[in-house]
């Protein structure tokens, strides 16, 4: 197995981890031997299609895994040094939302609607502060003017339902913020918001990583998205690593025929006229993964090789990752 | 929302920054009370049984007789001054035996309600949260409970205590909670899938916080309503068993025992007071109490639309 060195200044370091949901129809290998790190004040991106493992991975990290079906079968997460899998359930408690935060998907649904804003976020707050409510609120104020939100004082009397996306999204991102995190996960974060609202939050989460001195696990399926917050990319394919590296090669120099699919599949406006591209094919299903490489069926540099063996993970330099034959001896032979 | 709010119109002076940066900030309780307020049916309703409360606690000094004084030479009086609301058939006021019924009513009826609502909130939650076997298991637990014809069983433990107010309240509240146990575990059920609550995951809350702060009180407006309801059913149930003289024994007057002296058809058509005045108060109750679950289910759920 090969992964990237473990630095010293690396905040998460996720090494061969495989999480397993046992279903009625069989074992379901949602993440396959996945490991990454996640160095202290950087963005790493994570990126693939649906079902690619990307959402489990994070899951994993905060150990929300609902268990049963879901299982993690092997490998460690290492936080700060310490392993995560170790943890009793009271010290992981500690860690979410205080040293680990989250923010999901969906602002519309992820705040509780019978609450006001500001005692959400003044809970979150006293979860892991001494603070009596009072001083909570205050926090809770602030919070709310460093993401941004116009006069906060009215918004903290507010329901959700009151709030538009874009302003929900801020306010997951300020009860994140609440216990001062070491790293924030982002699944998909803007895909429920509208365009411009999606560069705005986008634009917040660069400003907040720097003066919070925070790293980010940013989940997109979206490389516009990659392109403007990343500083290192995992690209994800049927729970496994495909290619990592940074977000200069990634997009100047992709190695993985997956990775070099996806990139041309991206809208732009020199494409103008002309169909945009997709990959043939679908993701296989994760109940019968092939033998070999899982992207051999939809890649047009498939050999025999590819499909009847599976590639091992590669680093090229210190930090590209790669799993595919054609960077292996093997490929010419 | 509707609510005329004065900082939504400072706030359209968009320049101008509210003078007061002091944090203005409304307790939940304030909320609901300011969106009950504009129900005024619910506030009608409250009214009324608040009159009604107040009418039990102060019977003693309110009465114009003692409920055990019978004088049988004043039988079936009609309504008078001296009896505002005549007397039965032993010669009691009915309006002091009114008045007085209300106490034991209003307890029983509180009491029970209270008793069946803690078990069943308590027992639907454990179910509906943890789900799986321990679900399955307490679920089994309440079908059982719920396919014993509950009367029939109230009775054999009825007589099988001396009946009393207390055992009355027992025999009620312990098959009394099933119903809203089956409820509170399927909005359980539902609410602890929703994303908000992943999210109170996320920040590190306990089961037990998540249970009480994020579940509960998205359930509280079908545990409201029927905990209303079920106020009017245990002043039935009570009726029920009184009748039986497994419940209230007279001469102690309740609202149940009242009715049931005065339910033959020579009474009911001869003497139609005797029935009349208990009955109204029985339903003036449960339609009052109705009425305040309702406004307060409006009030406690945000999203409805004043």
């Amino acid at each position: 197995m090969v992964t990237t060195s473990v630095k010293t200044d690396t905040v998460v370091s996720v090494k061969d981890l495989k999480t397993y949901f046992y279903t009625e129809d069989g074992v379901v290998p949602v993440i396959d031997g996945v490991s990454f790190d996640v160095r202290k004040g950087e963005t790493l991106a994570i990126v693939g299609e649906s079902g690619s493992g990307k959402s489990v991975t994070s899951l994993s990290i905060m150990r929300l895994i609902p268990t049963p079906p879901g299982k993690i079968v092997n490998g460690d997460i290492l936080f700060q040094n310490e392993s995560l899998l170790e943890k009793s359930d009271k010290e992981m408690r500690q860690i979410r939302g205080n040293k680990i935060s989250m923010i999901f998907q969906e602002p519309m649904t992820s705040l509780n609607p019978v609450y006001k804003v500001g005692d959400q976020i003044s809970e979150s707050i006293m979860l892991h502060q001494k603070a009596s409510k009072k001083e909570a609120t205050a926090e809770a104020l602030n919070l709310l003017n460093l993401v941004g939100i116009p006069e906060p004082e009215r918004r903290l009397n507010q329901y959700p339902h009151e709030l538009s996306g874009g302003m929900r999204q801020r306010v997951m991102i300020a009860m994140a913020l609440a216990g001062r995190p070491d790293l924030l996960i982002a699944d998909e974060p803007t895909t429920a918001l509208d365009v411009t609202i999606q560069n705005q939050i986008l634009q917040l989460m660069k400003d907040l990583k720097a003066k919070r001195d925070m790293s980010i696990v940013l989940i997109t399926h979206d490389l516009g998205v990659v392109a403007e917050m990343a500083d290192r990319v995992v690209v994800m394919y049927g729970g496994q690593v495909v290619e990592q590296g940074d977000i200069f090669t990634i997009f100047e120099a992709p190695k993985h025929p997956y990775t070099e699919g996806l990139l041309r599949s991206m809208p732009t406006a020199a494409k103008k006229n002309g169909k945009l591209y997709a990959i043939e094919g679908t993701v296989p299903n994760p109940l019968h993964f092939p033998v070999g490489c899982r992207f051999a069926e939809r890649c047009e540099y498939a050999k025999d090789l590819c499909r009847q063996e599976m590639p091992q993970i590669q680093n090229l330099s210190e930090d590209e990752v790669v799993r595919c034959w054609k960077y292996t001896d093997r490929w010419e032979a | 929302m509707g609510l005329p709010n004065p900082v939504v119109n400072q706030s359209k002076n968009v320049n101008i920054r509210p003078q007061e940066t002091e944090l203005r900030y409304e307790s939940k309780l304030a909320v609901t009370w300011k969106r009950f307020k504009k129900n005024k049916l619910a506030v009608t309703g409250l009214i009324v049984f608040t009159l009604i409360v107040l009418i039990a606690i102060l019977a003693p000094w309110i009465s114009p007789s003692k409920p055990d004084v019978y004088d049988i030479l004043d039988s079936n009086l009609k309504p008078s001054a001296k009896h505002p609301f005549g007397t039965d058939s032993m010669g009691g006021d009915i309006m002091t035996r009114v008045f007085y019924g209300s106490r034991v009513s209003l307890t029983v009826a509180m009491l029970t309600m209270l008793c069946s609502v803690t078990i069943g909130v308590i027992y639907g939650s454990i179910s509906g949260f943890f789900g799986g076997i321990i679900d399955n298991i307490m679920m089994r637990i309440v079908d059982a409970i719920q396919s014993i014809p509950t009367f029939f069983l109230l009775l054999i433990v009825a007589s099988l205590m001396v009946p009393t107010m207390w055992s009355t309240i027992f025999v009620i509240s312990i098959f009394g909670w099933t119903g809203l146990a089956r409820i509170v575990r399927g909005e359980i059920l539902s609410i602890k899938r929703r994303d908000f609550i992943e999210a109170a995951r996320a920040t590190g809350e306990k089961n037990k916080s998540i249970i009480f702060f994020h579940v509960l009180p998205n359930a509280i407006a079908p545990i409201v309503v029927i905990a209303t309801l079920d106020i009017a059913s245990v002043i039935l149930s009570e009726a029920a068993l009184s009748f039986l003289g497994l419940g209230i024994q007279p001469p102690t007057p309740s609202w149940g025992n009242m009715l049931t002296s005065a339910q033959d058809l020579t009474t009911v058509l001869d003497y139609p007071w005797a029935p009349i005045f208990p009955g109204m108060f029985i339903i003036v109750t449960v339609m009052a109490v109705n009425f305040i679950g309702d406004g307060l289910r409006d009030a406690l759920d945000p999203r409805m639309k004043q």
